[in-house]
């Protein structure tokens, strides 16, 4: 069963046929003209109504920061550690606008990145940001990645957790996976 | 009691700030079944 056709949204209905068994698995995509084009995998079960929420993002992508203060206020990890290793608030909100004016993307993935990671649990109440000692804001500083140094304890913490079959923490929506993944530089700092 | 043969779902449209899309939109929607 394939079909393409203009519906009216936002909000739309589908009956997907079911033959339980392989066939059962589909790709839903939709368009909204002046977005990008969004869509997902469903496995068809009659027992299970199934809520697709797909986000529209308009193109051109334009990306849009808060304020300094707003965002120490609504995200203060991200805040926090974009002044990692400064001395002072000030010099925090300088990296903070010159990120935004030199690398946005990168900025964007960096601030994805610490929202992830401070979400996922790696024992005793700790999350890889509570290892993360510095950050490398040169060259490397990229919109897919970012380096810096860890505490080594970390490493027998994400061991422990891995066998434990853990590494979330929270009650919220797991994040769509994004495609950013930090690399981690273990060093003693 | 006859076997069920269809699946229902739902999409529902959000915008870039996470909220339900308001207006009537024109969707271009495509349902591929992944096996054949």
């Amino acid at each position: 069963m394939n079909q393409t056709n203009w519906v009216k949204g936002p909000v739309v209905q589908l009956n997907l046929q079911f033959f339980d068994g392989p066939g059962d698995n589909y790709t839903v995509t939709v368009w909204v003209k002046g977005n990008r084009g969004t869509g997902d995998f469903v496995t068809a079960d009659p027992k299970i109504h199934q809520v697709l929420k797909f986000m529209l993002i308009p193109v051109p992508t334009k990306i849009t920061f808060r304020p300094w203060v707003e965002l120490k206020a609504k995200y203060p990890k991200a805040a926090e550690y974009l002044g990692l290793g400064l001395v002072d608030d000030a010099a925090a909100q300088q990296r903070y606008t010159d990120l935004q004016a030199n690398k946005p993307a990168s900025l964007a993935c960096f601030m994805n990145l610490i929202t992830a990671m401070n979400r996922i649990g790696i024992g005793a109440g700790k999350t890889p940001l509570d290892y993360l000692k510095k950050i490398k804001w040169d060259d490397s500083f990229a919109q897919d990645r970012f380096f810096g140094y860890i505490d080594p304890a970390m490493i027998p913490a994400v061991e422990a957790t891995a066998r434990d079959g853990g590494g979330r923490r929270g009650k919220g929506p797991r994040s769509p996976s994004s495609g950013c993944y930090a690399q981690l530089q273990t060093d003693r700092v | 009691m006859a076997k069920e043969t269809v699946a229902r779902a739902t999409i529902v449209l959000y915008d870039g700030t996470q909220q339900p899309v308001a207006e009537e939109v024109d969707v271009l929607l495509e349902v591929r079944n992944n096996f054949g």
